[in-house]
């Protein structure tokens, strides 16, 4: 199975006097992960939301396959921020309506959604209520609809917040999976851990606009690309060699200036030097959380509340 | 299937399988039933207690007769004597030691007569009053020798009126009884219909379920598939309801046949009432489903469904003055107003006051405000898709049209 194409141009989103997305361009290839970054109110949502016709861009192009994405195409499974099910009603009618709308026919739907129930162990529950489920137990159902009939494009919007541990792996293992079956796959979270692990490509949204775009290492290198983390006691004195980037605990990170060795070891040299107790000292690439402090400041704060909430 | 097929199939199953579903729609017959069946027989009974304790019955009374016309025998037949001294009469009547003094006065034709009496309660003091009126009228009829004469004055003739227009004779009061079913049916639907309809709506946003289905079925299907199968539920309850009320007629009509004579069906008042029914139920459909798209939850939708329901079924307090003056600027007012048209248009229907004309124009409006309703309805629907925590406001659809590129 190959995976859908997707394409961005000049996209404007305009709510009231206001453009909340401005001019965005960006493209992704069939068979990538692609991480969609930003803060609260960046347009991550918008784009998606634009991008599959739920809402009606004010100016560009945003095409699946070269197309505008329309109901009738499918292949799509999308696990939008805000989720939920029919709480009234059983939970493989639910799965078979999806399923239903998704095009297959009802026994199919009825056979996947029961070896998708029996997976995760939720057979026993197939007839029950949704409403009778308790709240992980729905997230996996959830999943479960998203992923229905082996999309060709999985888009996920904050796939893991109020995510249980267990629901979590569950969810990095259909990605995986759908990841290995050729499908494309769309990742918008503020966890850079899910985004190191999965994503190919990156674009960190600030404002509407486009603040970073490309590889991984690629955004890394943008961003100065490497960092001192150290380990040590006591407080980080000033020097012109580096800028403290963020300091918790026992561990320091230290953006390097150009006036610093590639390889940091002046930087070392300096700590011990004015009498810093060094238990650790370790040269790697800037991680993303410290690009999206960078990017966002103050606004980096309030998501990163959310996201550890 | 269709996906607006496959949507159809969900809401309507899932709407009939519940047995709340069963219990609502099985009670609302049964309760009737049982309620018309208690009120019949408590009436019947009820009745003839009141008949006997308050008709004419042989009473001790004494009487002043200044008319002339109360006959002695037959006043002694029920029971009375003509009094020698009024006063004495009256305040025996007080102490309780004569049970009634009446007082035939000079002219009973435009005076009344005037009767005291030992209480009997609400129900048993009417006996004194008849009591009164037979001796009088009996007393009346003692002085008349023809029998016909004596019928016609304790009874007055039945007339049977035959009217024509157009060469023909014109239907009666009964012409208006089949084409008032409409009004019945449609005040019936939308009662019905109105919750369900915007339930069905708002629950995709009441239960974060919009942005998942919207990418598997359009704004436009959903809407469709909700209000075809919240129409057919509402079908199936007016199918409930009928049965039994046919069942009924056809066990009835044996006895009820020689008084339908009078039952005329005019197969064009039929024809516009039935489209007026199909065309107003689509617009009730299309406003609920407009109040469903603009709110967040059901608890939210409360006081705008009570407003909607209100502007389709306020002209019924109006019929009455629609009927009477058709003509009148007000009847035009209720007879073309969106949402009064339906009630408005099959009342005027109903008793043969709406012309061709004015019947085609309200069919077309109310099939043409239906279907904007209904578009509307979508639009509402599509561009608050993702507004989960407030109502959309007009200021709202204001700024969507003027982000349309």
């Amino acid at each position: 199975m190959s995976g859908a194409s997707i394409s961005v141009r000049d996209f404007v989103m305009r709510f009231g006097d206001r453009n909340v997305v401005d001019g965005l361009s960006f493209d992704i290839a069939p068979g990538e992960t692609f991480g969609l970054l930003g803060s609260n109110g960046s347009g991550k949502t918008t784009t998606i939301r634009a991008l599959l016709g739920i809402t009606t861009p004010t100016a560009g192009t945003l095409t699946i396959d070269g197309h505008p994405y329309k109901p009738a195409t499918g292949g799509i499974g999308y696990l939008p921020e805000e989720r939920g099910l029919y709480r009234k009603e059983s939970v493989i009618d639910v799965m078979t309506y999806f399923g239903r709308l998704r095009g297959l026919r009802g026994p199919e739907a009825t056979a996947w959604s029961m070896d998708y129930l029996a997976r995760v162990g939720l057979a026993d529950r197939a007839k029950l209520r949704v409403d009778k489920l308790s709240g992980g137990q729905q997230q996996k159902v959830q999943l479960g609809i998203t992923i229905m009939d082996r999309p060709r494009l999985l888009i996920l919007d904050e796939p893991t917040k109020g995510l249980d541990p267990v629901n979590r792996r569950l969810l990095l293992d259909l990605v995986d999976e759908r990841k290995a079956d050729g499908a494309t796959v769309i990742l918008v979270t503020h966890h850079m851990d899910e985004v190191e692990r999965l994503c190919d490509r990156i674009l960190l949204l600030k404002d509407g606009t486009a603040a970073a775009y490309g590889s991984i290492p690629d955004v890394q290198d943008a961003f100065g690309g490497a960092v001192a983390r150290v380990g040590l006691d006591g407080p980080v004195p000033q020097s012109p060699l580096y800028r403290l980037a963020r300091h918790e605990g026992h561990v320091a990170y230290l953006v390097p200036t150009p006036a610093a060795a590639a390889d940091g070891s002046d930087i070392l040299a300096s700590l011990v030097a004015a009498g810093v107790h060094v238990t650790g000292f370790e040269m790697r690439r800037i991680p993303l959380d410290e690009i999206f402090v960078q990017v966002y400041g103050h606004d980096a704060l309030e998501t990163a509340t959310e996201a550890a909430a | 299937m269709s996906r607006l097929g496959t949507v159809v199939r969900f809401e309507f199953v899932r709407a009939v399988k519940k047995p709340a579903f069963w219990i609502g729609t099985l009670a609302l017959p049964v309760v009737i039933v049982v309620v018309s069946l208690l009120v019949g027989v408590g009436q019947a009974a009820g009745t003839d207690s009141v008949t006997n304790s308050s008709s004419a019955s042989k009473t001790p009374f004494r009487y002043v007769d200044h008319s002339g016309l109360v006959s002695t025998t037959v006043a002694a037949k029920w029971g009375g004597s003509p009094s020698t001294d009024a006063s004495a009469d009256r305040a025996a009547v007080r102490a309780g030691t004569l049970d009634a003094f009446i007082e035939f006065p000079e002219s009973p034709s435009s005076n009344p007569i005037r009767v005291e009496a030992a209480d009997r309660g609400l129900f048993g003091n009417g006996g004194y009053s008849s009591l009164a009126e037979r001796v009088l009228e009996q007393s009346v009829a003692a002085t008349v020798d023809d029998p016909e004469t004596i019928q016609l004055l304790r009874s007055p003739p039945d007339t049977d009126l035959t009217t024509y227009a157009d060469g023909r004779v014109a239907p009666g009061w009964l012409s208006i009884v089949p084409p008032f079913l409409y009004v019945a049916a449609f005040f019936g639907l939308v009662i019905l219909l109105a919750t369900r309809m915007v339930t069905v709506v708002v629950e995709e946003k009441e239960n974060r379920i919009s942005e998942m289905i919207l990418t598997t079925v359009t704004a436009g299907d959903l809407i469709r598939g909700k209000v075809i199968a919240m129409l057919l539920v509402g079908f199936v309850q007016i199918g409930v309801f009928l049965v039994p009320g046919l069942i009924a007629l056809l066990l009835a009509l044996p006895l009820i046949a020689s008084r339908l004579g009078g039952l005329v069906v005019d197969p064009w008042r039929m024809l516009v009432g039935a489209l007026l029914l199909v065309g107003g139920v689509l617009l009730a459909s299309a406003l609920f489903v407009a109040v469903g798209a603009a709110v967040p939850s059901i608890k939210d939708a409360s006081a705008l469904q009570s407003v909607a329901i209100f502007s389709l079924i306020i002209p019924i307090y109006a019929a009455f003055f629609v009927m009477t003056t058709p003509t009148s600027p007000i009847a035009a007012f209720f007879t073309y107003f969106p949402t009064f048209t339906p009630i408005t248009a099959m009342v005027r229907n109903a008793v043969g006051s709406l012309s061709v004309v004015e019947s085609v124009v309200c069919i077309v409006e109310v099939f043409v405000v239906a279907a904007l309703l209904l578009w509307f309805a979508q639009y509402l629907f599509r561009h608050s898709v993702a507004q989960y925590g407030s109502k959309v406001t007009l200021r709202q659809i204001a700024s969507w049209r003027r982000a349309r590129p």
